[in-house]
């Protein structure tokens, strides 16, 4: 144990008695720690974040398609949809894109019929929800309300896609903890929807189906099957959705991956050329501990100590600025690339997820080349003869 | 030892930071999945309100692209209209 000590005590001294090394190294590894997790953290809070909202979404949802595109789809073959395997019951929805100004928007129509929830229970920041009372009425999200300056009780003017004016009255704002899903959301009545989108009587955007089972795959996928039988239609399950998501922000975080990919061999290619350098003048150093009866092992552990405590300053180092660049500064510039092409709204707090996982793989990465590029050189440097090692390095 | 107190402390002060940020973050993000949505649930949109491929899930920008730069057969939004379409086999 005090050995062991010992040589801990000594690996702590190689760290400062290399002080340039330990520097250069600390600041190679903690960027390409910084890069990669900031991003990672912000991809996975907005999987996360998807896969929140695809919780709640249809197990399956049919499109119509009309030349290869999304049409309005008929809501007279719901009754044939509802006789299909496992299928429990089919919705039909209407939802899309709005205008206000240059201001993008979803809207979404809300079938106030079936609202049984209290007042209360919505996320609302002032006002009140949509009601059967208020059918001109709507719900807007944080980010518009404050793009459009709209309150609660406001009026606001929107073009619908026939190019008619329409004014609604703001029953509600969301908050701003919700604004993730809603910031650019108007929720209206299914009717005001439909003559706001200019959606047909007897249409819908999509039909949402729920099936007897939410869990299994296989229901999903012989349901998926049998609905695609159907003519014109596109059937999408909520397993494919999320794989998308997955996906999408999975390729826009792996530019920035390589990125640190790249920077990460660098480190270790600085690491190893340090240490070579460094080794050349700490083999006397190397020789004189083994002529004063350190073991070949003793020398691998000094160095192993030495580079999985800098490793793990590096880690942690990174790590940190990561954390505080996300979450306290909003990730600027990450957020612009992996948000895409959404119009961002003013107050937008990117979601952060920072995962046990990634943490140990940052830590994992940022120790495991370090090792290698420092503990080979030490071995080599420690397999020589004490004398010859002394002699060496004077020469 | 004792001089490379600091040192060690500063490692110890930046891992116990990274740790604690985890834990937070971990509950919270287990607290979010427990607790209801009640807008969420209502709406069912599968998605948030930032840019995706799908033309199913929200993609405010690139309808607005498509419909005024790109729309042509065969290329970029006729690849992503029909980019997500039901795909999967049996497990």
């Amino acid at each position: 144990m005090r050995r062991a000590r010992n040589l801990v005590k000594y690996s702590l001294d190689c760290i400062q008695r290399y002080r340039t090394r330990t520097l250069v190294v600390l600041i190679c590894l903690a960027i390409s720690t910084a890069l990669f997790s900031s991003v990672a953290f912000v991809k996975d809070g907005l999987v996360k974040e998807g896969a929140l909202s695809l919780k709640y979404s249809p197990d399956i949802t049919i499109q119509a398609i009309s030349s290869g595109r999304q049409t309005t789809i008929d809501t007279s073959l719901i009754p044939q949809y509802r006789s299909a395997y496992a299928v429990v019951s089919v919705t039909p929805r209407i939802w899309g894109y709005g205008n206000i100004g240059n201001i993008l928007i979803v809207v979404v129509g809300v079938d106030l019929n079936v609202l049984n929830a209290g007042q209360d229970a919505y996320p609302l920041e002032s006002g009140s929800f949509l009601s059967k009372a208020a059918p001109n009425a709507i719900v807007i999200g944080k980010g518009l309300a404050e793009v459009t300056g709209a309150k609660a009780g406001s009026i606001l003017t929107m073009i619908t896609e026939s190019v008619e004016e329409r004014q609604y009255t703001v029953a509600g704002i969301f908050d701003s903890e919700s604004s993730i899903y809603d910031a650019d959301m108007v929720l209206m009545g299914m009717e005001a929807a439909a003559d706001f989108l200019g959606v047909p009587s007897g249409q819908a955007t999509d039909l949402a189906v729920d099936l007897i089972s939410t869990q299994d795959r296989n229901v999903q996928v012989l349901a998926a099957r049998g609905l695609s039988e159907f003519p014109n239609t596109r059937v999408l399950t909520k397993s494919v959705i999320l794989d998308a998501q997955e996906v999408i922000y999975g390729d826009r975080s792996g530019f920035i991956s390589l990125t640190w990919a790249f920077i990460l061999i660098s480190a270790s290619i600085v690491a190893f050329n340090q240490t070579v350098v460094v080794g050349h003048e700490s083999r006397f150093e190397v020789g004189l501990l083994k002529s004063l009866g350190f073991s070949t092992s003793d020398i691998i552990f000094i160095r192993l100590v030495e580079s999985t405590i800098i490793g793990a300053l590096a880690g942690s180092l990174g790590l940190a600025a990561a954390i505080v660049f996300d979450s306290f500064l909003n990730a600027p510039v990450i957020r612009e690339f992996m948000l895409g092409w959404a119009v961002i709204y003013p107050g937008f707090q990117v979601p952060v997820h920072i995962s046990a996982g990634t943490v140990l793989f940052a830590y994992a990465i940022t120790i495991v080349p370090l090792l290698f590029a420092t503990v080979i050189p030490a071995w080599l440097n420690a397999t020589v003869d004490p004398d010859i090692a002394m002699r060496g390095a004077q020469a | 030892m004792m001089r490379h107190g600091r040192f060690l402390l500063l490692l110890g002060a930046l891992a116990a930071f990274v740790v604690v940020s985890c834990v937070q973050s971990e509950l919270s993000w287990a607290a979010r999945d427990a607790s209801p949505s009640l807008e969420r649930q209502m709406t069912r949109l599968p998605c948030i309100a930032v840019g995706n491929l799908s033309t199913y899930v929200r993609s405010g920008g690139l309808e607005f692209m498509c419909t005024s730069l790109y729309d042509v057969p065969g290329g970029y939004c006729y690849y992503f209209t029909t980019g997500v379409s039901f795909w999967g086999g049996i497990e």
